[in-house]
């Protein structure tokens, strides 16, 4: 009797103190996350939850969210912009962190690699405004194409849709390959030199190294990037919103300007948690597939 | 984590014995870091001139005339300076307040077996993917509700959404990479649980606590969208919406805008070189664990 009741006060104790340490941040991410996240999709099915006794409509605000004229437009730039970011990043960012791997001189290499993570210091709001001046028509890009073509060129690289699409995954690109490349750079850091020495041994070319050895050895490592940068990118929102503010007609829409735009310029917040919540349900998609490579102790 | 991603680094040996000759590798390394730096470059360049030469054709790289009038605009005006104050300190009360809870969280997932531990951390790893827009909208109508709108308060609120995952998470990482044998002395001592945690294990964390805490600093400093639709007046907006806000106006004072985003940039620049020995591996660390 004795003993089990020691047990259990010995239970309750732990789980007490335990609750101390972790309550505090369970509380506050329920009321920051877990909280918003539910009402965000109730929202979703109220007229405008802005509006005290908003009536409940079912599903009225995702048959507008899907039937908006621009939706085609979004779904296409969302997923361009994605792809063609992602593929840039893991392109840039392989590249760059191979050649920091190498052993040329040190100290080059450290003035590289601070050059390199340079990108990754400012802030979105920052690379916007700095890539505007540069993209403008009368702006320094132009400019240099003239002095190259010998004639004056005035591309509105930011106002026609073609072209605003390609400029802001270039200008993406630029911002976003240091993650990458720091991840890559680690994980190439932590490949045995023994296997290259190995497989030299071998015989095995530069090439074969390359393909044999760096890549299946950064697999996971690329793996759980793609998959972070993919969900990044799907909503990422200053940049755009801040260059094209989703234009010139839709064509730089994403699922994040445009949820922006139906709360916070139009004023309908049912609308707006409807493309939230599809918005966040795409992202959950890779969530899982994310969380599923994290090892959780 | 960090340690073990620094000493990975310090044994890099001879290279990886698959370099092609090191004179290519000097020249693609050179050509990336012309086109990195040129957006830069260009920023510095425009912040040392006045306005209307900004746009001169043909485009001169070096300024013609030289001049610090801009940087001097920026730094005596009131306005802009109060964006300066608010971003420090909603930065510092946010890193504060999440690194503490931030600790005791991953201390307590580090070495405590409870019900719904599981649950819990891996709710805390996927809170890493949730867009900031979908918490926007309630936490707009939330804080309009509760007088939270429009106020530092309701701010610092919405930044430990990411803030405080992110401390737990790095901490927990940190934590487990400590001996237990440490907080079992210590209880042997007679030292309670929350004692040993301030008094013993958090004193040899420090590094780790460092960099966690500029890393929160620098997501805090970088955060855009909360402020763009919970801030109203003027004199509560931090920087990044500041400059944005430049943009808006009625005439351009780009030299004004670019010294404007440097001078917002230098924390970043000064905190990632403090700390960039720790936290870039732990940034990896943090995020890819492969």
């Amino acid at each position: 009797m004795i003993d089990t009741n020691l047990q259990t006060n010995k239970k309750l104790r732990n789980a007490l103190e335990a609750f101390s340490f972790t309550g505090p941040s369970a509380i506050i991410l329920f009321c920051v996350m877990l909280l918003p996240l539910i009402l965000v999709v109730v929202y979703s099915f109220f007229q405008n939850m802005v509006v005290e006794n908003s009536p409940f409509v079912g599903f009225s605000n995702y048959m507008r969210f899907f039937t908006d004229p621009d939706i085609f437009k979004m779904v296409r730039f969302t997923i361009v912009f994605t792809i063609g970011s992602v593929f840039l990043h893991l392109a840039v960012g392989l590249l760059l962190a191979v050649k920091l791997n190498t052993n040329i001189n040190r100290f080059a290499l450290s003035i590289f690699r601070g050059i390199f993570i340079l990108p990754w210091v400012f802030t979105a709001a920052v690379v916007a405004v700095a890539w505007q001046l540069i993209l403008l028509p009368q702006g320094i890009l132009n400019s240099m194409f003239s002095v190259i073509i010998g004639q004056r060129v005035l591309v509105n690289w930011l106002g026609k849709p073609l072209i605003a699409m390609g400029t802001l995954i270039v200008v993406n690109a630029w911002r976003g390959y240091p993650f990458c490349m720091t991840s890559f750079l680690a994980g190439l850091q932590s490949i045995p030199e023994s296997l290259y020495e190995a497989a030299q041994i071998d015989g095995a070319g530069r090439s074969q190294l390359f393909f044999r050895i760096t890549l299946p050895q950064l697999r996971p490592v690329i793996l759980s990037v793609v998959l972070l940068d993919a969900i990044w990118t799907l909503n990422l929102f200053p940049l755009i919103w801040l260059l094209t503010g989703g234009g010139p007609l839709s064509a730089t829409d994403t699922i994040a300007t445009f949820t922006y735009r139906y709360a916070f310029v139009d004023y309908q917040f049912g609308l707006a948690s409807a493309a939230a919540t599809i918005g966040l349900l795409v992202t959950m998609v890779f969530t899982v597939f994310y969380v599923r490579k994290q090892k959780v102790d | 984590m960090a340690i073990t991603a620094k000493k990975s680094r310090n044994s890099r040996g001879s290279g990886t014995g698959m370099q092609p000759s090191k004179l290519s590798t000097y020249i693609i390394l050179t050509i990336c870091a012309v086109f990195v730096l040129f957006p830069v470059a260009w920023m510095l360049s425009v912040s040392l001139r006045p306005n209307n030469q900004v746009f001169s054709y043909p485009a001169s790289f070096i300024p013609q005339e030289f001049t610090l009038e801009a940087y001097v605009n920026v730094l005596t005006s009131n306005r802009y300076m109060t964006y300066f104050l608010n971003s420090y300190i909603i930065g510092i009360v946010v890193t504060i307040v999440s690194t503490i809870i931030g600790v005791m969280g991953g201390y307590g997932l580090s070495r405590y077996k409870f019900r719904g531990k599981t649950s819990f951390s891996l709710f805390v790893v996927a809170t890493q993917t949730i867009p900031r827009i979908s918490l926007l909208i309630p936490f707009f109508i939330l804080m309009t509700r509760l007088n939270l709108y429009n106020t530092r308060g309701g701010l610092i609120l919405a930044y430990t959404s990411f803030a405080l995952p992110y401390a737990i998470l790095m901490m927990q990482g940190y934590f487990n990479g400590i001996s237990t044998e440490l907080d079992e002395a210590a209880i042997i001592d007679g030292l309670s649980r929350f004692k040993t945690l301030w008094k013993i294990i958090v004193p040899v964390t420090i590094p780790a606590i460092l960099s966690t805490m500029i890393y929160t600093f620098i997501l805090s400093w970088n955060e855009f969208i909360f402020v763009m639709a919970l801030i109203q007046d003027d004199a509560l907006r931090t920087i990044p919406v500041g400059i944005a806000m430049m943009k808006g106006e009625t005439t351009y004072q780009w030299n004004m805008m670019m010294s404007m985003s440097l001078l917002g940039t230098v924390p970043v620049l000064v905190f990632y070189l403090f700390g960039q020995k720790y936290f870039v591996s732990g940034l990896s660390d943090g995020s890819v664990k492969g």
